[in-house]
């Protein structure tokens, strides 16, 4: 039984349908990269998945022992955020609320687990600095690491590199790979055509779905093609 | 006689202690309310919720209850979530929302009190206006219920901050992946929306309506020029804003000024002092 | 925790002592000699505009409290429609009034808008089913 299958899913707002007929699986250790132009409906499809959007029509299933808070989620960033006073310390262990139902304050067990996923992201350092200090690089990796605490199963990120530096773009992409390496199921909503580099499976969306597939199978389709040629950064060359 | 000798005659009267008492209490209370009301960018809505109060205030009046709470705080916790808790979704949002329901309430508030003034015998409305706006010295008028009452609320209300404190952190930071994740937002956030609304009603007791922004906003700020934590900058907003209420209350009180108004100067005198010591941090 | 929000929240406990504390003290100390003669129990004289017009409202709202405590107060003479003989007390938007009656038969009352200085004892009279506060035994000490 796959983590995640979504059968026919339509979703949009209120009364406009944004993707509708989408349909694909997620296993455990998949590295899913969500692509397709701007508008076509990736972000409204992530927060459908999440449950913050109810989906317009179709089905999304779970399975596999994943349970709908077991999701990590890294969203965009937004201006309030950027300029909150917290610690790095504050922001990773607020990963661990979800979790807590209603206890209201952390344990031994969600403190060591906030002080692994900082060492993991490699901002032992940053621990009790001010986030808004941060580049927008080490933020990214604070709110990686948060997500981190959330779950260890599967992870989404709503356009992890955006404005992001293409040296930090590349380090950030290392280090989600390595996340699929050891262990966690990756979907990942990108329109850097350079995420797909290294996902093993795509979803191309454009109003509605026009590709799933592996990425093998993506690079060779019609679909696929188009996409690698209209797009201005390609860093295979 | 010396400054000493003038607080030891005014502190043997229990309207006094009284004052301070509350003043300490609402003003702890709305400094822990505003650093998450500053971080949501709803600074406004203590102005906005009191006129509200206030309008719901001339209503009682004109109703003529014995206990005005009877009216003023379930309307003032009904407008207090539906401006907090369904910013997402609507039409009109944040500011904007605020603005409508505030500037209608105090519009209504007086013209309530004009039209049925007979009703209210009230022979000077703007008397009565002015000092519900203002505050004037109603805070060195309360009686023994008021002050159990207001102690009360505000032990309630401190004892629930520190239970949900972490989910509240997570929430102001990051809605989404709170409610992604599992946490119940909805509740939290009405749960924020209502001690808000009982706050703000408490408070306007102590500097009146107009003020009671200032009394929300700025030890929020004044913290958060120099402390980089949530939770310093919580506990230091806290303690800067009862530093301030005192000193504002025992200048008023010593000195003759308006209550409500002396509290905000030292408020932004604090603001001042902070964000200079702030910019010498940087540096 | 770090030290500097152990010393904040060190503060922020000892204000909150404080102000319970002195919630607290309410019953132990007001009886500063009630039916003492040539004591005053509250000089308003003393106190500052703000704390004198406060005291003002105090009477009439909280009344039960200042009962038969002696009272030296300032303010401006008015004679009332209803012919109850008041003293006046303003502040910036408003004016406060409290009732007094002076001691004796015959008593000579001041000039309207006259500047004076009373004191008196507290008490109440019921006029239409209504408590009303008012000073009773008054002097006129300026």
């Amino acid at each position: 039984m796959a983590y995640l299958t979504v059968k026919n899913l339509s979703v949009g707002y209120e009364n406009r349908v944004v993707a509708e007929n989408i349909d694909f699986i997620v296993n455990k250790g998949d590295y899913l990269c969500i692509v397709g132009e701007n508008g076509s409906g990736k972000s409204t499809l992530m927060k459908t998945l999440l449950g913050l959007k109810s989906p317009t029509s179709g089905e999304i299933v779970f399975g596999d022992g994943l349970k709908r808070n077991e999701i990590g989620y890294l969203p965009q960033q937004t201006a309030v955020q950027r300029d909150f006073p917290a610690s790095v310390y504050e922001v990773v262990l607020s990963g661990c609320v979800g979790k807590n139902g209603w206890r209201p304050f952390y344990s031994g067990a969600d403190k060591a687990l906030a002080k692994e996923n900082i060492e993991k992201m490699g901002i032992t350092e940053l621990a009790n600095r001010c986030y808004r200090e941060l580049s927008g690089g080490q933020q990214q990796r604070v709110l990686l690491a948060r997500a981190l605490c959330a779950t260890k199963k599967i992870l989404l990120l709503d356009e992890p590199v955006a404005g992001l530096d293409p040296r930090v773009t590349v380090e950030m992409y290392h280090t989600i790979a390595q996340l699929n390496t050891d262990g966690v199921t990756i979907i990942m909503i990108s329109h850097d055509i350079a995420a797909v580099k290294y996902a093993s499976h795509v979803l191309h969306i454009g109003h509605r779905p026009l590709f799933f597939g592996t990425r093998e199978d993506y690079i060779a389709s019609d679909v696929g093609k188009v996409f690698f040629k209209t797009e201005v950064y390609d860093d295979d060359n | 006689m010396t400054i000493i000798e003038k607080l030891q005659m005014y502190f043997q009267f229990d309207f006094v202690r009284r004052a301070f008492v509350v003043g300490i209490l609402v003003a702890l209370c709305a400094a822990l309310l505003g650093v998450i009301l500053v971080l949501k960018r709803f600074s406004f809505i203590g102005d906005g919720l009191s006129h509200v109060a206030f309008g719901a205030m001339a209503v009682a009046g004109v109703v003529g209850v014995t206990n005005e709470m009877v009216i003023v705080m379930p309307v003032t916790i009904v407008c207090a979530v539906i401006l907090l808790c369904s910013s997402e979704n609507s039409k009109i949002k944040g500011d904007a929302a605020v603005a409508l329901i505030s500037v209608s309430a105090l519009a209504l508030g007086y013209l309530v009190l004009n039209v049925f003034s007979s009703v209210t015998n009230s022979s000077n409305i703007s008397g009565d206006v002015c000092s519900a706006l203002f505050g004037s010295t109603s805070i060195l008028t309360l009686s023994k219920a008021e002050v159990w009452l207001c102690v009360g609320l505000a032990v309630a209300v401190i004892v629930m901050y520190v239970v949900f404190y972490n989910k509240i952190f997570a929430m102001t930071f990051d809605q989404n992946f709170a409610r992604a994740t599992g946490t119940k937002v909805k509740t939290y956030n009405a749960i924020v929306a209502v001690i808000t609304a009982v706050i703000i009603v408490l408070a306007m007791n102590l500097v009146g309506s107009l003020l009671i922004s200032a009394l929300v906003i700025f030890p929020a700020l004044s913290a958060m020029r120099v402390f980089k934590s949530f939770l310093s900058v919580t506990v230091c907003s806290a303690v800067v804003s009862v530093v301030c209420a005192v000193l504002g209350l025992l200048t008023a009180i010593l000195f003759g000024t308006p209550i409500g108004s002396t509290i905000v100067a030292v408020d932004l005198v604090c603001f001042g002092i902070f964000s200079a010591v702030g910019a010498i941090m940087r540096r | 925790m770090k030290v500097i929000n152990k010393i904040l929240i060190a503060v922020l406990a000892f204000c909150m002592i404080f102000a319970l504390v002195g919630c607290v003290d309410d019953d132990n100390t007001t009886d500063t000699g009630s039916g003492n003669s040539g004591k005053i129990d509250f000089d308003l004289v003393a106190m500052g505009p703000n704390s004198t017009y406060a005291m003002f409202q105090n009477l009439n709202k909280n009344t039960n409290e200042y009962l038969n405590k002696s009272f030296k107060i300032p303010g401006t003479y008015y004679l009332m429609a209803d012919g109850s003989h008041t003293v006046f007390f303003s502040d910036a938007c408003c004016s406060e009034y409290i009732e007094f009656k002076l001691k004796g038969v015959d008593a000579e009352y001041p000039e309207l808008y006259e500047n004076v200085i009373i004191t008196g004892i507290g008490g109440q009279k019921t006029v239409d089913g209504q408590q009303h506060f008012y000073l009773y035994d008054a002097e006129i000490v300026e």
